[in-house]
């Protein structure tokens, strides 16, 4: 059986990241499926004036906000926006992250210190705090709030990759084969790879829904989707002014937001457990 | 005379995911008042879990399925949690651990730990009617080290330490154990194991850890203080020339089933068990060649039907793989679970050669 | 003395790391699309005065030099003006201090008093129904958009039961001014209307901030308590007979203890980059609410001596923590 193939039966049989694994495939359809799937796709743009904050019903599964608009519907296209930040983000930090962690594993002395003080100053500050001002400076927009959170994000990859690679360099057989007088590039590529891929699958996934969170902090801080989009945290700020009667205006968002991270989350703890052997033989006495 | 240990067809199940793992099978064991009983098996035999057995400390996926723990005729086994705690560990039976090092707490000082275990098992209590390990009315955490008892306590210790030749026992005490060798650590143990005056000290691979020149030393040390205490020793080990030294007698498993019972000179003088044989033959011999033993130890979630040493045995036959044999005697004392023992006359092979004098 | 050399040590370590900081918030303040030039002259400034302006601050001088120029200040305390309010800065900061700083104390308090006990009863009793539950509630804790939290808890204690504030912090008039922290002040004065109402006040937004670092707490208290609960001293103890109370409580707690210490620091993050958002949901005039404003007013200054402020803090505390570690466990000070 190859190695996909062993590694998504293990997640079968661990519940828990099974279950995430499925609230994720469900946020993926319903992103991709959004205009199909949503009762009223015209929402995100047209407004009814006459429907507003109308509580959940069988015409409106969600209720409607403040512009008529069917809450339910905007949610799925919600999605499509968290999941296009999500996916983004992560993959530009993954792209700087990892090469830098390679990078400052790989070679010693001053231009590896230097690579990771580089990445020790930007995990100085909060997170959330770094992207407000990278976001702040740059305008409010969601591209920027992407830039944002990739340029906070990668440092964390880069640790993983370091760590990893600093300690497969150390290993005895890179010594051995500089010292046969050969260049042991080719084999460390080839034994780093399968040691670095789960390190970084398991906080891609967990940073994944930290990355969420911190997005939908950002729009509703005000500082990422626009006004009337229907990004999830933004929506949540713009219902605010309408509780406690249209609580469902609030309560809908947010719990999108949960499972979405939830799902990152569990899925993101069960790889963990799943690719790191010692846990898994752990209980051998 | 009764034995002061006696194990009865012990029979115990580890569950794992797999499938139960079949680690003890019906295993018995006797140990005499003031005997050195070595318990002889490579890795995964089942040595550790017996050891382990005796003094209830089993990790939690541990069935025991039947059999019986008899010290001086009193079953360990359906003893309540309590009274095994408050009497027999660290009272009667005490422990030394195979990792020296990671047996001591690194946060604390070697003096705070060892007079913590003698507040609850210091020789002292005995007699005096405090059973000072049962909890009472005050919760152990609490309850107090009286003066007179923590003082004479303490100079037990130091006279014990200069024993095991410890030096300046004093200012060991104020150590922290990441200052303190390996050498050291394992005589601290041995002088923590010997400290309560205990009928019986369990010691798990005691030299196992410890370099080649300073495990003479300490079988040197142990033999002499069991002498003198006249404690009884189930010493576990997986070298023989080690059992050598020390044993008075030497029982040998084989995944999870005592194979051979033999006093030691016996035991070296006349191997009778295949399985033995092969594990002597497998010592250096004076010309420096090795023999090791073909095939591999058995997996227990599945083990062989009967003798389980048969799928590596050039004497195995149907008996052998339908049931397993009952102890047979070939010597005074000498006991084999085997259907097809060695006769007397065989060619005499290597005795291992003493570190230390007999 | 030799904590002494070992904290010399760090601090040389962690200088370059905060000259980093200060680069960075340098580096992101200089790559705003507005002339900060014309920002400051204001609305109405003809073309000559932006020019004056640009001069008199220097910002016709290269990057380089204005850097320095900015470190010179930042060294003297002096955190730039204010683009909207025209005070100092550092004068707002120092106002708005105590109030993020009672809010993160409480927090914290809630955190840790909850927090680690639940941690070390998961620990012990792993694996039964008490320990799944609070694994779930922690991945749940995790899970949540603080600020959401902190609106559905007022949705349902402040406006649906009435029974806790809004928001801000205090309803009617403040204690008498000694630690300006008013939970505090109230008790020394023996204030007692002025000490109800500040902890009401108080009550959601510290459960809002740290319920979320609580799951975190939980999590590693609860890894660090197993990791020592397998250990082979504790197995030396229990073989020994030395009676279980004493082992847990007494030498369990203390090496689990040791190890949470380090994660603090990680708890003191997750409150700090929380606070922002808290604040604003529950309009709590400390920090994190000057923040959200000068976002809003585009107070580049503003965000720029906030970002570095954090980063200070933080870079502070992990240092005290690392401290303190040193100072707890024997294996550190005694090598």
């Amino acid at each position: 059986m190859s190695e996909v193939g062993l590694g998504l039966r293990r997640i079968y049989e661990d519940r828990l990241a099974f279950a995430g694994l499925v609230i994720l495939i469900a946020l993926v359809v319903c992103a991709v499926l959004a205009p199909r799937l949503a009762p009223y796709p015209d929402d995100i743009k047209e407004i009814h004036p006459k429907q507003r904050l109308l509580p959940p019903s069988a015409n409106h599964l969600l209720g409607t906000d403040r512009l008529g608009g069917d809450i339910l519907s905007r949610l799925l296209f919600g999605a499509r926006i968290t999941i296009a930040i999500a996916v983004i983000a992560m993959g530009v930090s993954l792209a700087i992250g990892v090469p830098v962690g390679l990078v400052a594993g790989y070679f010693r002395g001053w231009p590896s210190d230097l690579l990771m003080r580089v990445a020790d100053v930007f995990l100085a500050v909060p997170q959330i705090v770094l992207a407000i001002a990278i976001a702040q400076t740059l305008g409010p927009s969601i591209p920027n709030v992407i830039l944002a959170l990739s340029a906070t994000y990668w440092p964390w990859f880069t640790r993983v990759v370091y760590a990893e690679t600093r300690s497969t360099m150390n290993e005895t057989f890179v010594e051995a084969t500089r010292g046969l007088g050969s260049n042991p590039g080719r084999l460390i590529f080839l034994h780093l790879l399968p040691n670095v891929a789960s390190p970084i699958i398991v906080r891609a996934s967990l940073g994944m829904g930290f990355t969420i969170l911190t997005a939908a902090s950002l729009s509703f801080l005000g500082l990422g989707a626009e006004p009337h989009s229907p990004e999830w945290g933004r929506t949540i700020a713009e219902s605010r002014a309408y509780l406690p009667e249209a609580w469902w205006y609030v309560a809908a968002p947010g719990i999108a937001i949960f499972l979405v991270v939830m799902g990152f989350n569990l899925l993101g703890d069960g790889l963990r457990d799943i690719l790191d052997p010692r846990i898994r033989t752990g209980r051998a006495r | 005379m009764i034995d002061l240990l006696a194990v009865r067809g012990l029979e115990l199940h580890f569950e794992t995911e797999r499938g139960p793992v079949q680690v003890l099978d019906r295993v018995n064991l006797s140990i005499g008042h003031g005997q050195v009983v070595g318990l002889v098996g490579e890795s995964g035999c089942g040595k550790t879990t017996l050891a382990r057995a005796i003094l209830g400390i089993l990790p939690l996926s541990a069935r025991v399925l039947g059999g019986e723990i008899l010290l001086d005729g009193v079953d360990l086994l359906r003893m309540p949690a309590s009274v095994l705690d408050a009497s027999i560990r660290g009272r009667r039976i005490t422990f030394v651990p195979q990792d020296p090092f990671g047996s001591f707490n690194p946060v604390f000082t070697i003096g705070a730990q060892i007079m913590e275990l003698l507040k609850w098992k210091s020789a002292g209590l005995a007699g005096t009617g405090d059973d000072g390990a049962r909890a009472g009315w005050m919760p152990g955490l609490l309850r107090p080290y009286p003066r007179r008892r923590y003082r004479a306590d303490r100079q037990a210790v130091i006279d014990l330490l200069r024993e095991v030749q410890i030096p300046d026992p004093e200012q060991m005490l104020r150590k922290y154990p990441h200052q303190v060798s390996g050498g050291q650590r394992q005589r601290l143990m041995i002088a923590m194991a010997f400290l309560p005056r205990p009928d019986l000290i369990i010691a798990d691979e005691p030299t196992t850890a410890l370099d080649v020149t300073i495990q003479a030393q300490i079988l040197l040390l142990l033999r002499r203080l069991v002498k003198e205490h006249g404690v009884s020793v189930l010493f576990t080990t997986h070298d023989l020339g080690t059992a050598y030294e020390i044993c008075d007698k030497i029982v040998v498993m084989y995944a999870g089933q005592e194979m051979e019972e033999a006093p030691t000179d016996a035991f070296f003088g006349k191997p009778s068990h295949p399985y033995t044989r092969k594990l002597l033959e497998s010592l250096p011999n004076p010309e420096g060649e090795i023999r090791d033993i073909p095939g591999e130890i058995p997996g227990l979630i599945d083990p062989p039907i009967g003798c389980r040493f048969h799928p590596r045995c050039p004497e195995a036959d149907a008996n052998c793989r339908r049931a397993r044999p009952a102890p047979s005697a070939v010597g005074e004392r000498h006991w084999v679970r085997c259907y097809h023992p060695a006769g007397a006359a065989q060619p005499s092979l290597a005795t291992p050669t003493p570190r230390i004098a007999r | 003395m030799r904590l002494l050399l070992f904290a010399l040590r760090r601090v040389a370590w962690l200088a370059p790391t905060l000259l980093g900081v200060v680069a960075l918030t340098f580096a992101i303040s200089h790559v705003i699309p507005a002339d900060p030039a014309a920002l400051l002259a204001g609305e109405m400034a003809s073309p000559e005065q932006i020019a004056r302006v640009r001069a008199e601050h220097g910002l016709d001088q290269p990057a380089s030099v204005q850097f320095v120029r900015y470190l010179g200040r930042i060294a003297r305390g002096d955190l730039g003006r204010s683009l909207y309010t025209t005070r100092d800065i550092s004068f707002d900061l120092v106002r708005r201090l105590p109030a993020t700083l009672e809010l993160t104390l409480a927090a914290m308090v809630v955190t840790v008093v909850l927090g680690i006990p639940i941690g070390v009863l998961s620990a012990l009793r792993r694996n039964s129904l008490l320990d799944h539950a609070v694994r779930g509630a922690t991945i749940a804790g995790l899970a949540i958009a603080a600020f959401w939290m902190g609106i559905m808890l007022q949705l349902l204690f402040a406006m649906t039961l009435g029974w806790t504030p809004l928001g801000g912090r205090l309803t009617g008039f403040p204690p008498r001014t000694i630690t300006h922290l008013y939970v505090l002040d109230a008790l020394l004065t023996g204030d007692w209307s002025a000490l109800g109402s500040a902890l009401n006040h108080l009550a959601l937004p510290a459960l809002t901030l740290g319920i979320p670092a609580m799951a975190t707490v939980v999590r590693f208290t609860r890894a660090g308590v197993l990791d020592v609960i397998n250990s082979p001293y504790v197995l030396y103890q229990r073989a020994m007979g030395v009676p279980a109370s004493v082992v847990v409580w007494k030498y369990v707690l203390r090496n689990a203890a040791i190890s949470t210490i380090t994660q603090l620091g990680l708890v003191f993050g997750v409150l700090l980059a929380g606070s922002v958002v808290v604040e604003t949901v529950f309009d709590w005039p400390g920090l994190g609410l000057w923040a959200v404003n000068s976002i809003v007013m585009s107070d580049y200054n503003a965000i720029m001596a906030f970002t570095l402020w954090v980063a200070v803090v933080y870079i502070a505390i992990n240092f005290l923590v690392d401290v303190l570690h040193l100072l707890v466990d024997p294996r550190e000070s005694a090598a």
